[in-house]
């Protein structure tokens, strides 16, 4: 006989404010085969765990259901109180009562009635519940990070000195990431290179790290602990471990005025190239696009100036397949394209520009040598305008959110100016100055106090090109409420930050959620902040919403010691949520095969003593099987069942529902 | 007897009423809320009951975050939650119909976005020929409802939830024609 | 010579070389057509066919008492080749376990292995097709209200005495323990009435969607007339237009339920 016991919980006054919870536990103290009904303020708290696990041993209980929150919130809280009371975890359930009840409806009888019906389906479903036993799968201690940028360096840093081995895989010729292209840091302003390229050296000269660059993710197979993941190291046409980046070969290169994406495209490079002289690894490749030899067939300068016979224009893409325990995303950020802002020229005038193409003149490594020279005629601005929240903080025409580090930068950028250009004016245009952080708003004072940057509260409604050349933006000074009219040289917009292009894709081939605008979802907005809904699947950085520098490292940094945590044993527990095979009943038609998402289940032979085979069934590999329950509805004789969600239970869910 | 049965009436109408008036100025400014409102008072209207079956990681996660939104949708769905769409079986559909709901939502994760990779692909062209089958044999198809709902879509599925009631009100009470109804014919 | 004298000189000869045990085809018992079990060559005479035989004799194919007599030579029409194709692409019939004696439409096609049956299929009977009174028939009853719909079929299902005839004839249905049979939990009920009627006749018709080759048997072997072929021919050009597959021509193709494309109709799900 089912003993079953209920604890409700108010969850302070969450549920009780909108559901009758003492008239709940009275309904569920009838209820069949509950022998134990009792509600409580907080049941997540101690002494309601305490509760249960007495009641459990007291009342014999085969059998517990906790109408509290989601069980996407407590479950796991619960399940582990009541396995220390003795009771198999699997044995409870959770009735969603805030959530899916109280929080979403107002009439205090309706959703009391409600919530009875939800403890009622839960307490028929709990009776039909088997004692499930958690799975051990071995885990492949080595991680992978995606992505080269800070995140993923300091992810991969953090993982390696913990003594396991990790695969940096980044998409360009070298790591580094946009990082590497600024020119100093808020709100220190030391010098972004000089702090970063220590790491990338690390990075490259560690004997935990695998450095593929010049690669990207194709496709993922596996689980938690044991991922397949196929890694395409795109074809270089130099063969690294010959090249020793003397740079012979890019001197000689016919092909020189490709935009340089590293310098935002203001500076040149060549066909054959490395990103920026201080690139990780400091090998060059060549832009197939580009090149010569390979779009033409003539020309093979490169392979004529290279001495170490490196150049191999026969190079090809190759697949390489790599088991990994665990992957910390890391893919980072683009700015949004503000060319859909016809007002602000669409993109079309050349000192109009973006924050790195800013970052890029700011730097001493940049085009300029680090002198601020307008794009158009190279000549010194006098006056620079900074329009804030472009694209950002728009739903209509760019992005709802706000990208969290404009303010910041913009007021780097006022500072770095005025410290180049003394007599210079810098006007920024700004919607509200969010600085919080460590230092933040101290250092946007100081750039309006001791720099003499000009903040003006508004929008700009238009820019136009005058004939001599000058931008005149047209705004608004909200706060002494006149138009304003400003003739710059220069126009930096703040643009929004927007996620990688393609990243969604990847999100795909791991099974990572994201939202909207593509940012990836983590696991829990607060609680979880960096794991995502794919076990062993970790966020870094800008990939999971706008950040900074310091952000970005924390949270690669937590995703590491998240890697190592999971990493700390040799085995994993899973989820005993698999699916089963009625070897009786199977007739073979192997339609569950087809369907598997997995691949999880196989053909057997069932055979007699001297081995002749009686019949063939499909199996389950309890490795690889995640629990879908996809084969369990493909099965037309219902020979497949998933534990936690066996055809008893949900059948007795429906039924109870009449 | 009869003056105290009018009396009670009376009241209640007072506080249909009052209940409409006060929910016409709610913030979530639904119109389907505005409806509920009405009908709880009124005994005579029909009150549907709805089976959702969904997904654990998309669509049970978007009602989840309804309602850390506090979004305010009809009390009249009852969830059953699947690790994924592609464990939805055509006879959970049928039972629940069986059992007298007035109608059916199945529901889960966007194409691409699916927890188990293609689960939700395969529920939906077992959907695509169930609900066929379905019609013809005479379900009506105001009362199957499918849906993509995320875990970023609390809004969605609050919307989902009040429109289905508000369909199905309409469409009035399925127990009459409803084929696969237990002891429709006795 | 006559087809029929053909198919009677190829059964008692198959049976006389061993390539065969038992040839499965149908005998005349006066206006009705039952199936017909020779194993002698000398009894292949009896064998007849005609518009008569409606019964789809692959099914024997999967009865273990059949597959004691030993390998079987089934005649088989066009639509009982596409089921016999279906067996194949199911794993339930592999390459030698049987032999086929062919019988076309106004042609007989001879002795056939296992694997000349799908070539042939998409040769000659590409385009097999339901009738146009059927089609026409699911047409009248698609345009009709849900009300009416229900109201034929409450008729219809109500007549069903769960005798499970339509399971038995169709080669389809070779689960060894029906969904309807599976008591724990009891999801179809097995009282023939009511909803337990509906529920059996849906799922039936469910199961066989992308998989029925419109051969007709289960119509035929109901012993109360449920027009079952509407539903199972519904499904079958469901199958056809959305998914571009019609069941019992490949012997490796994938099943329709337990597949997928990323295109696959969805404007349903809103």
């Amino acid at each position: 006989m089912a003993r079953v016991g209920v604890f409700l919980c108010h969850c302070g006054e969450n549920i009780g404010r909108t559901v009758d919870c003492a008239a709940v536990t009275a309904a569920a103290a009838k209820m069949p085969g509950v022998v134990h009904a009792v509600d409580y303020k907080y049941m997540c708290s101690d002494p309601g765990q305490q509760m249960i696990k007495q009641a459990i041993v007291e009342k014999k209980l085969t059998g517990v259901v906790v109408g509290a929150c989601s069980p996407r919130m407590h479950e796991p809280t619960f399940r582990r109180a009541a396995a220390e009371a003795g009771l198999n975890p699997f044995l409870l359930e959770m009735s969603n009562l805030r959530e899916h009840c109280s929080w979403v409806h107002e009439d205090r009888a309706k959703a009391t009635e409600k919530a009875v019906d939800l403890v009622r389906v839960m307490v028929e479903k709990v009776k039909h519940n088997r004692k499930l036993h958690s799975i051990r799968v071995p885990i492949e201690p080595t991680a992978m990070v995606v992505g080269g940028g800070i995140a993923g360096i300091q992810a991969a840093l953090d993982i390696a000195n913990g003594g396991k081995k990790v695969i940096l895989v980044e998409k360009s010729p070298s790591i580094g990431g946009h990082m590497a292209r600024l020119s100093e840091t808020f709100p220190t302003l030391d010098c972004s290179q000089c702090i970063l390229t220590p790491r990338m050296v690390e990075v490259a000269s560690h004997p935990n790290i695998t450095l593929m660059a010049y690669s990207e993710v194709e496709s993922v197979e596996g689980f938690v602990g044991n991922f397949d993941v196929t890694v395409r190291k795109k074809a270089r046409y130099v063969d690294w471990s010959k090249c020793t980046g003397c740079g012979d070969c890019w001197a000689k290169c016919p092909v020189k005025k490709i935009p340089s994406e590293f310098d935002a495209g203001l500076g040149k490079r060549t066909a054959i190239y490395r990103p920026f002289p201080q690139a990780v690894p400091n090998k060059p490749v060549i832009d197939q696009e580009h090149c010569i030899m390979l779009t033409k067939g003539k020309c093979g300068a490169c392979a004529k100036a290279c001495q170490r016979g490196a150049i191999n224009y026969k190079d090809q893409d190759e697949l390489v397949k790599i088991k990994v325990g665990a992957v910390v995303l890391a893919t980072g950020f683009d700015l949004w394209d503000h060319s859909a802002y016809g007002e602000y020229g669409g993109g079309r005038w050349a000192d109009v520009i973006d924050g790195f193409q800013f970052e890029r003149l700011a730097s001493a490594s940049g085009p300029t040598d680090g002198e601020i020279r307008r794009p158009s005629d190279g000549r010194i601005p006098q006056t620079v305008v900074f329009i804030q929240c472009c694209g950002s903080r728009d739903d209509k025409m760019g992005k709802a959110y706000c990208s969290k580090i404009c303010c910041m930068y913009t007021a780097k950028h006022a500072m770095l100016y005025k410290h180049k250009v003394h007599e210079g004016r810098a006007v920024i245009f700004y919607m509200d100055i969010r600085a919080g952080g460590k230092g933040y708003e101290e250092f946007v004072r100081r750039a309006i106090e001791a720099d003499g940057a000009e903040y003006v509260r508004g929008r700009v409604s238009r820019i136009y090109r005058r004939a001599d050349g000058k931008l005149i933006v047209k705004g608004a000074d909200t706060l002494a409420g006149r138009p304003m009219t400003v003739e710059a040289d220069l126009v930096v917009l703040a643009d929004a930050i927007v996620p990688r292009t393609g990243s969604e894709r990847l999100a795909q081939m791991f099974g990572v959620g994201y939202d909207t605008d593509g940012f990836y979802s983590e696991a829990h907005p607060k609680l979880r902040p960096v794991e995502t809904s794919a076990a062993g699947v970790f966020l870094a950085g800008a990939c999971q919403a706008p950040k900074d520098i310091p952000d970005a490292v924390s949270q690669a940094s937590a995703a590491a010691s998240k890697v190592l945590g999971l990493f700390s044993k040799p085995e994993l527990e899973r989820e005993p949520i698999i699916a089963r095979v009625n070897e009786n009943t199977c007739v073979h038609c192997r339609a569950c095969i087809a369907a598997c998402p997995y691949g999880a289940i196989e053909d057997f032979e069932i055979k007699d003593r001297k081995g002749n085979v009686v019949k063939r069934v499909a199996r389950v590999n309890e490795g690889l099987c995640q629990g879908c329950g996809t084969c369990v509805a493909i099965c037309r004789s219902n020979s497949i069942d998933l534990d936690g969600f066996t055809d008893e239970q949900v059948f007795s869910e429906i039924v109870t529902l009449e | 007897m009869l003056k105290q049965q009018f009396a009670r009436r009376f009241l209640s109408i007072c506080a249909a009423g009052l209940r409409t008036r006060r929910a016409d100025w709610d913030r979530t400014g639904l119109m389907a809320e505005t409806e509920t409102k009405k009908v709880e008072a009124t005994p005579a209207v029909f009150e549907p009951k709805i089976v959702a079956f969904v997904c654990n990681w998309c669509t049970y996660a978007g009602a989840d975050l309804a309602g850390t939104s506090r979004l305010q949708y009809a009390p009249n769905v009852r969830i059953v939650k699947l690790p994924c769409t592609g464990r939805i079986d055509p006879l959970f559909i049928l039972k629940a119909f069986e059992g007298g709901a007035d109608a059916v939502l199945v529901s889960g994760c966007h194409p691409g976005d699916c927890h188990y990779t293609s689960g939700n692909y395969h529920a939906r062209r077992r959907w695509a020929i169930f609900r066929r089958l379905l019609e013809f044999t005479g379900i009506d198809m105001r009362r199957v409802f499918f849906s993509w709902v995320s875990a970023a879509e609390g809004a969605k599925f609050a919307d989902l939830i009040n429109r289905i009631t508000a369909d199905v009100r309409a469409a009035g009470p399925f127990e009459r024609t409803n084929p696969a109804r237990r002891r429709l014919w006795k | 010579m006559e087809m029929i004298d053909a198919l009677r000189a190829d059964a008692a000869k198959v049976l006389a070389d061993g390539r065969a045990k038992v040839v499965i085809g149908y005998q005349a018992r006066g206006d009705h057509r039952a199936p017909l079990f020779v194993t002698t060559a000398d009894r292949a005479a009896s064998l007849v066919y005609d518009d008569a035989c409606k019964q789809n004799l692959a099914v024997y194919l999967r009865k273990p008492e059949v597959k004691l007599l030993g390998k079987a030579a089934v005649v088989a029409s066009p639509a009982a080749m596409r089921s016999l194709v279906l067996l194949m692409s199911e794993s339930q019939l592999t390459g030698d376990d049987a032999l086929v004696l062919a019988v076309g439409v106004g042609e007989y096609h001879g002795v056939l292995e296992l694997a000349q049956v799908a070539p042939l299929l998409k040769e000659k009977y590409a385009a097999l097709a339901p009738s146009p009174e059927l089609l026409r028939e699911i047409e009248k009853l698609a345009a009709k209200t849900p009300e009416e719909r229900a109201a034929f079929w409450a008729k219809q299902f109500a007549k069903c005495t769960r005798c499970y005839a339509c399971r038995a004839a169709c080669p389809g249905c070779y689960c060894t323990r029906c969904i309807v049979e599976k008591n724990v939990p009891q999801w179809i009920s097995t009282a023939a009435a009511g909803h337990g009627n509906y529920a059996w006749n849906v799922i039936r018709a469910f199961h066989l969607a992308g998989r029925c080759t419109g051969c007709g048997a289960c119509e035929a072997a109901c012993p109360q007339g449920i027009p079952l072929m509407l539903l199972n021919v519904l499904l079958g050009q469901e199958v056809e237009k959305e998914f571009e597959t019609k069941a019992g021509y490949d012997p490796e193709a994938k099943p329709v339920i337990g597949s997928w494309n990323p295109e696959d109709e969805e404007d349903f799900i809103k």
